[in-house]
């Protein structure tokens, strides 16, 4: 693949992203600030944002969403589940609406 | 009581509304409205078609830590904590949007929906009054509901040491042998 149709595509996804992105807020505010990952700040902007501005945005040579898991060991585990249960998805969903172990407020009544 | 405003009596009848749709049992809207019984009664009525249950609601923290219950009640709390702590919702805004999106998971995920809206709830008071808690997998790092207070050191969740009969329920084992029965296609 051309780096000119690679760049395309990413342009493609942002813009595509942008908008979806905008949609869910639209429709429910606080379930889309939960699957964008995104605080409330973040969705009253990008709620502001005109089409003219999305295109903008989106004109760049990264992707304008970020990967949904930091740790690679944390995804590997996820991906080479010994044990098949059909629970893959399930475990997917709940280990991206678990708060990462670092980000959490001081636990220190433990 | 007294002071109720039409807009707020407005908003707990589509609250009784929701919560009756996705299931909810009596005891649920008596706590979490301010509507009367007999107002709830006629709203259950209309919208379900029949007389709301009867009896208790489940009321023991034991079914929450079993290995199925474990995972679906994991998934459905951590939502609802997202939820409340990081996008602002109240905490039965939070509870409704939770269990939605719980929903979703199970129809994507061609699960059954483990955990009802009433358990869900209970779940959800059973987090507020600390008998139950988070802990965190040592493998795999996701959050698995465990009894408070309960020591857990090397926590290990129900998906990554799942239990040897994990999954092989007898109606499962039913479903399989009349597969197997009818000359079944399908594998596992």
């Amino acid at each position: 693949m051309s780096d000119e149709s690679l760049i395309n595509e990413i342009q493609d996804l942002n813009l595509t992203y942008l908008l979806l992105a905008q949609r869910m807020l639209q429709s429910d505010r606080a379930s889309a600030m939960f699957r964008l990952k995104i605080n409330d700040d973040m969705a009253e902007l990008l709620l502001s944002l005109s089409a003219r501005q999305l295109a903008k945005l989106s004109r760049t040579n990264q992707l304008l969403c970020r990967f949904g898991y930091e740790d690679a060991e944390q995804l590997r585990i996820l991906t080479h589940q010994q044990r098949e249960q059909d629970l893959s998805g399930f475990h997917s969903s709940l280990l991206m609406a678990s708060r990462p172990p670092h980000s959490k407020p001081d636990e220190t009544g433990n | 009581m007294s002071a109720k405003s039409p807009v707020t009596e407005m908003h707990q009848v589509q609250l009784a509304i929701e919560l009756i749709e996705l299931g909810a049992r009596l005891q649920v809207l008596e706590t979490e409205t301010d509507l009367s019984r007999t107002c709830l009664t006629k709203l259950y009525k209309e919208l379900r078609g029949k007389s709301p249950p009867k009896g208790m609601l489940p009321f023991s923290t034991d079914w929450f830590i079993t290995w199925l219950p474990n995972i679906h009640a994991s998934l459905f709390i951590n939502i609802h904590q997202r939820l409340q702590e990081d996008c602002g919702c109240d905490r039965i805004d939070a509870f409704v949007r939770a269990f939605r999106l719980y929903q979703e998971q199970v129809q994507i995920s061609d699960q059954e929906t483990v955990l009802g809206l009433t358990r869900a709830w209970t779940l959800m008071r059973f987090f507020e009054n600390d008998l139950l808690q988070l802990k965190d997998c040592t493998r795999c790092g996701g959050q698995f509901v465990i009894h408070a207070y309960a020591p857990a050191h090397d926590y290990v969740c129900g998906i990554c040491h799942p239990p040897s009969r994990a999954g092989k329920t007898m109606r499962r084992a039913a479903a399989l042998s009349a597969l197997a029965a009818t000359g079944g296609r399908k594998q596992g």
